[in-house]
């Protein structure tokens, strides 16, 4: 914990374990032993020990969105995720200058000052309990050996009213020396002694002054050092037998109007009143549990300490869903989430448009947007939406609806390339449903889509995106298909060489997404659907295209001379072997050339009236591992069956669009 | 009718009941076999045999909280919605009882086949047995349901592998207490 908003989502998380704990134990007080009524505490001191929404999850309630959220009101903070890096208040090394750090300061000086009282209590205790003289007492000696149990030195103390087991390491009974005390009181801290009880003790004490500004977790600490005790006479009760049973009972009762003061590090029979009644009422519920209890006891806390530890996974929901969806509630609800790759941050960022189409969900579009802009942008975007709100500025949404319906599916994002250390740029295309305003319907086979160059950079652990400028729109030429076919409006990679009378290009070009086609079904039936819930830690899906083009230079005299063309080619990678060629004559030129991750391959025959360029494999895509871009291709390049060249294709420069 | 017989009908609901636990038959998105009629028949036959086995009254409060919880549920999938994990709190609070209710329910339906089976007989521990296994079952599912909800959900291997888990301990319970109910029915059939 570092400031105080990581104490709170701290405190808050384990309050509502602590609530659960509370609810569970009220239900199963007199079905369960008072030794698993002590044990279910293990679990709120786990959650108390485990930082609160590590690695982005909660427990029970999303206290990190909703602490967010109050934060945002409150401060006006948008810029800053609460993180709780460790369940203990680790002090700040600059000096504080608001009031937030004042009061972080106000509570770090709480439990020093707690833990410091406990200390001198527990030093005052020993050092009075040093003036006197410890022996080995005949009393304590005997229910020892009737009960096979450790002893360890005595000390009578005058005016003491009850008995008690002081340290963890060096323990000492402490009896009053005027009475001698009953050999069940006895025997009741001697079983204290040796279940270490004392220890348990001031783990209560250590989580008390963590928290000791939360009366929830201070009534559950009351509770727990009670139980404490509760399992100890139960301890006792099964040593017993009949009437002593009886007597242990009335002993009890007798202390029930003593007055006590708990010193840390102590334990004593005698807790005061209120407690002590929860203990008889658990007395007069004593009965030996059945065989197997303890196995339906382990699995009830596996259960339910399980998911409080482990907790469930931020999970992108539409805004409409957080209520009430005020602005600091979505922005929290994005924050709190975080893209963990490149992908899931383009693929937040593009959905973040597909939803948000103009006059719609904006609330859901500024949510997803959230998710994937740098912190440092958060405030900016709320001044944003807090204008289109108030004032009804234009947003800065798509300029026409998205196509989510079609077989467009949603969007693409093409030449994906590295553009430095963890930061990749790429163009991201969504194809609109309408014409933007001022435009006209384009003819059949063609549609508008909306482009905007977008950036991905890794900001500490989130991916996020950064826009290259506004959505421009354009009429794109799709060839087939929309989306799905290689599209001459974005910039190729474009090699190049010179064979005989021709300029052969391969135009290279990668586009990518995440695949989102889910399936559904209801009543039998089973149907795929474009999923437009973001993907934060999403991979993508990566196709290339290569093109290859022949372009005649030679004499128009010349040119019918040729009727066939055959070709073999791979792409030079950095560190790839040399692979030697196959002569292309001996694939066939009847079916096309064909195109794949590894090689090109193929012929084409010509027909008389053949036109220059001859676009030789156009129109596909195939699937690849990554983005890595040749340096060159090798080709060996065959017309009309004649003995084959070998090319090297080197790219040219700029890589502009081709026809 | 004859307190045999309404003990005899109590130990019948007992088995039956398990068929509405642990069998899922869905017409659309909802269950025809719903879990809340199991419990509530838990409920009729606990108030029967409650004055044979006293502990037995423990698990009404339980049960009438487990038909409640039961009962929303099929009611929300009646209007196609799933509430699944959208309460966690409750879900959770349901699990813990839900496992001490069987727990509880076969220890003392085990204590029941001890005063009834003939002798040489050994049908308390057997249920005892199939309840040790009904309640490590159904920890691991909740384990799973809580800490993989996605896996579990769209693995079809793990989910036939729970059908197929659930259907085998179903039918070992409903076996177990077919045989109590029919030792009770033999045993009280002698003259006192």
């Amino acid at each position: 914990m570092t400031d105080i908003w990581s104490f709170l989502l701290q405190t808050l998380t384990a309050s509502s374990a602590a609530v659960l704990l509370l609810l569970v134990k009220a239900m199963f007080r007199d079905k369960l032993s008072p030794r698993w009524q002590f044990a279910a505490w293990g679990i709120l001191a786990l959650v108390l020990l485990f930082p609160a929404g590590l690695g982005g999850r909660y427990a029970l309630v999303n206290w990190p969105v909703l602490l967010e959220a109050f934060k945002s009101w409150a401060t006006g903070d948008y810029g800053s995720v609460t993180q709780v890096l460790a369940p203990i208040p680790l002090p700040s090394l600059t000096l504080p200058t608001t009031v937030l750090d004042w009061l972080y300061l106000f509570y770090v000086a709480g439990v020093l000052l707690l833990f410091l009282h406990y200390l001198l209590s527990y030093a005052r205790l020993r050092v009075a309990l040093q003036r006197e003289t410890a022996t080995e007492d005949p009393m304590v000696q005997a229910v020892a050996q009737r009960y096979y149990l450790p002893t360890c030195p005595v000390i009578r103390v005058p005016g003491l009213s009850s008995a008690f087991v002081c340290g963890v390491f060096h323990p000492v009974l402490a009896l009053p020396a005027e009475v001698e005390p009953d050999e069940k009181v006895i025997l009741h801290e001697l079983l204290h002694l040796i279940h270490r009880d004392v220890a348990w003790g001031l783990v209560i004490c250590f989580f008390r002054c963590l928290h000791w500004c939360n009366p929830l977790l201070w009534f559950c600490a009351n509770l727990a050092q009670n139980d404490l005790e509760a399992r100890c006479d139960q301890r006792v009760l099964e040593q017993l037998e009949g009437e002593a049973r009886r007597q242990y009972g009335h002993i009890l009762l007798s202390m029930a109007d003593e007055k006590y003061a708990r010193a840390p590090g102590t334990s004593s029979m005698a807790n005061g009143l209120r407690n002590i009644r929860r203990r008889i009422q658990s007395i007069a519920r004593f009965k030996m549990y059945p065989a197997g209890m303890s196995l339906v006891s382990v699995c009830m806390v596996l259960v339910l300490a399980a998911p409080l530890l482990v907790g469930a996974k931020q999970e992108v929901t539409p805004a409409f869903h957080a209520q009430p969806n005020s602005i600091h509630r979505i922005l929290a609800h994005g924050r709190t989430l975080r893209c963990t790759t490149y992908a899931g941050a383009l693929d937040t960022y593009a959905k973040a448009f597909l939803v948000g189409a103009p006059d719609c969900d904006y609330q859901t579009f500024f949510s997803y947007l959230s998710i994937c802009t740098p912190l440092s942008q958060q405030k900016a975007l709320a001044e944003t939406y807090m204008d289109i709100k108030n004032h009804g500025t234009k947003s800065p949404m798509l300029p026409a609806d998205p196509d989510t319906f079609s077989g467009n599916y949603g969007y693409r994002i093409y030449d994906l390339v590295s553009v430095g250390e963890e930061s990749y740029e790429g163009i991201l295309a969504i194809p609109l449903l309408e014409p933007p305003p001022g435009e006209n319907w384009v003819e059949s086979g063609e549609s508008w889509i909306a482009v905007q160059t977008v950036r991905a950079e890794k900001q500490g652990n989130r991916w996020v995106v950064l826009p290259q400028g506004d959505f421009s729109t354009l009429a794109g030429p799709w060839r087939v298909g929309g989306l799905y076919s290689p599209t001459t409006v974005f910039p190729f990679t474009t090699y190049e060489a010179q064979a005989g009378d021709f300029t052969i290009h391969v135009n290279w070009q990668t586009m990518c997404y995440v695949e989102s086609i889910h399936q559904d079904s209801s009543y039998g039936f089973s149907y795929p659907y474009f999923s437009l819930t973001p993907e934060p830690d999403g991979k993508f899906t990566i196709w290339s295209s290569e093109d290859v083009t022949a372009t005649y230079t030679g004499s128009p005299e010349q040119r019918n001379r040729y009727d066939r063309i055959n070709l073999y080619a791979y792409p030079n990678y950095p560190d790839s072997p040399a692979v030697s060629l196959p002569d292309p004559n001996e694939i066939s030129s009847e079916n096309g050339i064909e195109v794949t991750e590894k090689r090109i391959a193929g012929g084409e025959r010509l027909s008389k009236d053949w036109k220059s360029p001859l676009h030789l494999s156009m129109g596909f895509w195939h699937d690849r591992q990554d983005f890595s871009i040749p340096d060159s291709y090798t080709m060996r390049l065959s017309f009309n069956g004649e003995a084959p060249e070998e090319l090297l294709l080197l790219p040219t420069e700029g890589g502009a669009p081709h026809d | 009718m004859t307190e045999r017989q309404s003990y005899y009908r109590a130990f019948s609901r007992m088995a039956w009941g398990y068929l509405f636990l642990f069998f899922d038959i869905n017409l659309g998105p909802v269950s025809i076999l719903p879990r809340f009629v199991g419990f509530l028949m838990f409920f009729a036959a606990i108030h029967v045999l409650a004055p044979k086995q006293r502990s037995l009254t423990l698990l009404r409060p339980l049960c009438l909280l487990l038909a409640a919880y039961y009962l929303v549920h099929w009611i929300h999938c009646w209007f196609g919605i799933r509430v699944d994990g959208h309460f966690l709190f409750l879900d959770l609070l349901v699990a813990a009882v839900e496992l001490y209710f069987h727990f509880q329910l076969l220890t003392d339906l085990a204590d029941l086949a001890q005063l009834y089976q003939p002798s040489g007989k050994n049908l308390d521990q057997t249920i005892l047995n199939r309840r040790t296994v009904l309640v490590l079952l159904t920890t691991l599912g909740n384990l799973l349901t809580f800490l993989f909800p996605n896996l579990w959900k769209n693995s079809l291997l793990s989910l036939g592998l729970l059908a197929f888990l659930s259907f085998l301990v179903a039918l070992f319970v409903m076996t177990a207490l077919f045989s109590l109910r029919r030792c009770y029915w033999e045993a009280t059939d002698a003259p006192s």
